[in-house]
């Protein structure tokens, strides 16, 4: 590395910081680092067009497309009001269903989406019932971030790993929903073992059975008051599922994830007859713009051998144990991702991992769902780790319920260390089995 | 329950009633109290100790629902006797008579909505305000079954109250016209009656309404214009207005960077010398005496 990557690091560091300290819009941040090293010649804009991953930006752009007509056609809306009756009001039902289909959802969906439509309910609902949303909604993120780890489409960090690798989905399904569904298991039994109080059944006092009651009339009222397209939402759901059956069958089609999605979204927004502007109004632009810049950014300092000295210097000198290996890059993942954006850490991690394994090969991935487990379930560990919990706080925030860092971090640091010891027996059983 | 659960509550209902008025919010707490006594787990002595504290806790509503009330006091005189057999068999009596009592409400609301559909007649222009289910169902009745050509002035107030009536409206072509309600001035040459609700109507001659209703009560009663409230039996109340705990609050407020304390009460009322006609299931009934007979 000589002293021209100096200038890439420096523009590098000051966008983490910039972005980390919220001085800046991540995109804004992100786009002025590119530029800066365009105008000062470092890269030129042909070599900076080509580190972006179109894959990635492509997967995302479909899959925003099939959640904003999802959104449209009152699927989710129909999905929470069902949920809300079948908790009956009872405490451990609302965390237990609304946790589990919110991580289902994530698994599949956007993150961001599942808990814009999910925390609005279950604070209408805990609030009427005079419990605290708090613990609920910390509790749904994380279920959000949870879920959103077992996929390959679930979260930014998989679908960056998944392109830029070049895994299949399949993969992804195949190593990753073990530890997941064990790391929610064990969140949620977490959550109820320390807030018993909160979970006591209702069963025995009917002034709040009646409460309940009344209460889930008025969510059927207040959230199903439009009118229903069923031919609107048939349509959309049929889409959903073709998206998710190429995702599974890619090795046979040979379609990639970013090529179904856009597809799949441009043939869901032909047969709803969807007006283009104002879905493309719903596709969240700037943090396109975001992966994009970031993509440069990382590739410049790998034109300049940044990664390649980090990776030699830091990750290269714990050994050739793959079990210290693949746990220095779960846990360093998992804590950087509690405090600093996971899209900007993997995208920097990812080609760090890739010389780990070039100088000692870890088969079956194993390293990569290192980092996938690490960055995804990292970011439950404080309330700006993940976009799920900075939407789910500022809802809060909006309905009159203020959670403080500490208070948030109190609740779910202790669910994502179990999380992240889950995972960590889980990859270290991968390894004992293949390697 | 505790204090703030029963504020909660009462919050819920003050909603439910700003949403759907106070008919179908009876008809909708009637079928909670039913649920909730199918999935309540207790023996036969807690059952009714649990009973007359939900009770308690319905008769101090903000404001009170002055029908809920009237129809749980004729259920928990009903139930007395019941209350010394099996848990089971008080559960199932309890189903049996607040089911009853549910059924006679809406039945006593359906020949409300009829009788509200004969005070339609051709060439009018219906102002509305607080309009209930019942008004609403009269309106499209009189123009889809009984073919009267009116129209209807909707003043628009709670938007989510406003939109169920115009859903209607609209749904049966019945010929209408939305305003704001400060607008009404503009119309009060061509309006023919205003069609109210009630919440309930108390011993000393006043209408429990909606908010903004008193308002426009008094303008349309300044010129002349005949004021028709609708309202079951059932909502008469034996209190005076001091007694149905209308829900005040204060509030902080900031809008345009100005901060200031702002107070708003949930419920207006109306004095009934300015109201013509009251129209119950029964018919129209004596302005002076409305508790005591029907005319």
């Amino acid at each position: 590395m000589g002293t021209d990557a100096l200038i890439p690091v420096l523009v590098f560091v000051a966008v983490y910081v910039a972005i980390s300290f919220e001085w800046l819009h991540k995109a804004t941040a992100a786009v002025l680092g590119v530029m800066t090293l365009l105008v000062l010649g470092v890269i030129d804009e042909h070599a900076a067009a080509k580190h972006i991953d179109f894959e990635t930006i492509m997967l995302l752009i479909g899959m925003m497309g099939i959640v904003a007509v999802l959104k449209k056609s009152g699927f989710f809306t129909i999905l929470t009001v069902r949920i809300a009756k079948m908790t009956g009001g009872q405490p451990v039902r609302i965390l237990l269903l609304f946790c589990i289909i919110t991580a289902i959802i994530s698994a599949f969906l956007d993150n961001v989406t599942t808990v814009l439509i999910m925390v609005p309910i279950i604070i209408e609902l805990t609030r009427g019932m005079g419990l605290d949303p708090r613990i609920y909604v910390v509790a749904l993120a994380m279920a959000s971030n949870l879920g959103g780890t077992a996929t390959l489409v679930g979260d930014p960090p998989n679908i960056i790993i998944g392109s830029k690798v070049g895994l299949t989905f399949n993969q992804f399904l195949f190593y990753l929903p073990i530890p997941v569904i064990l790391s929610t298991v064990v969140v949620l039994f977490y959550f109820l073992l320390t807030n018993r109080k909160s979970f006591k059944p209702i069963d025995d006092n009917l002034t709040q059975l009646f409460s309940v009651q009344l209460l889930i009339e008025k969510i059927d009222m207040d959230f199903l008051s439009f009118k229903l397209d069923r031919t609107f939402l048939f349509k959309s759901i049929i889409c959903l599922a073709v998206a998710l059956l190429l995702f599974i069958t890619q090795t046979i089609t040979h379609l990639t994830p970013g090529v179904v999605a856009l597809t799949v979204s441009m043939i869901l927004f032909t047969i709803t007859r969807m007006d283009i502007e104002h879905i493309l109004l719903e596709v969240e632009w700037s943090t396109l713009l975001f992966f994009a810049g970031l993509f440069i950014l990382v590739g410049a300092m790998e034109d300049q051998g940044v990664i390649e000295w980090i990776a030699r210097n830091i990750f290269l000198r714990v050994g050739d144990n793959p079990y210290i290996m693949v746990l220095t890059v779960l846990w360093v993942s998992g804590i950087a991702s509690g405090f600093i954006d996971n899209i900007p850490f993997t995208i920097t991690m990812i080609p760090i991992v890739r010389m780990m394994l070039e100088t000692n090969p870890i088969p079956h991935n194993i390293l990569w769902w290192a980092l996938s487990l690490g960055a995804c379930l990292g970011g439950n560990l404080t309330q700006i780790g993940a976009s799920a919990n900075i939407i789910s706080v500022a809802i809060l925030k909006r309905n009159g319920y203020d959670i403080s860092f500490g208070r948030y971090a109190l609740l779910s640091a202790p669910g994502t260390i179990l999380s992240m010891v889950i995972s960590s027996l889980v990859l270290m059983g991968y390894l004992w089995i293949f390697v | 329950m505790k204090e703030n659960q029963n504020n909660t509550l009462y919050r819920l209902i003050r909603d439910y009633m700003n949403a759907v008025g106070t008919s179908r919010t009876t008809v909708a707490a009637l079928k909670s109290y039913m649920e909730a006594i199918r999935r309540v787990q207790c023996s036969a002595t807690e059952f009714k100790a649990l009973i007359l504290e939900l009770n308690t806790v319905i008769r101090n509503t903000q404001p009170k629902i002055v029908s809920l009330m009237h129809l749980l006091e004729m259920f928990e005189t009903e139930m007395q006797e019941h209350f010394g057999t099996s848990v089971d068999e008080t559960k199932r009596k309890a189903l049996e008579i607040l089911s009853r009592k549910l059924s006679e409400f809406e039945q006593d609301t359906t020949q409300l909505s009829r009788n509200c559909t004969k005070c339609v007649t051709t060439e009018d222009f219906i102002i509305v305000h607080s309009p209930t289910a019942y008004i609403r169902d009269a309106l499209v009745r009189a123009h889809v079954e009984l073919k009267i050509d009116f129209r209807v002035l909707v003043l628009k107030q709670e938007f989510y109250r406003s939109k169920d009536l115009l859903n209607a409206m609209i749904q049966n072509g019945v010929a209408h016209l939305l305003i704001n309600e400060h607008n009404l001035s503009h119309y009060l040459s061509d309006a023919t009656k205003l069609f109210i609700s009630a919440v309930s109507i108390t011993a000393d001659q006043k209408a429990i309404t909606g908010p903004g209703t008193a308002n426009v009560v008094s303008i349309c009663h300044a010129n002349k214009l005949p004021v028709y409230l609708f309202a079951e039996t059932v909502k008469f109340s034996h209190a005076s207005l001091s007694e149905q705990q209308i829900y005040k609050e204060q509030n902080h407020k900031i809008e345009s960077g100005f901060s200031f304390d702002m107070t708003a009460f949930s419920h207006d009322f109306v004095d009934l010398f300015m109201v013509d006609h009251i129209i119950t299931e029964e018919g129209e009934m004596d302005l002076r005496h409305p508790n005591a007979k029907h005319i």
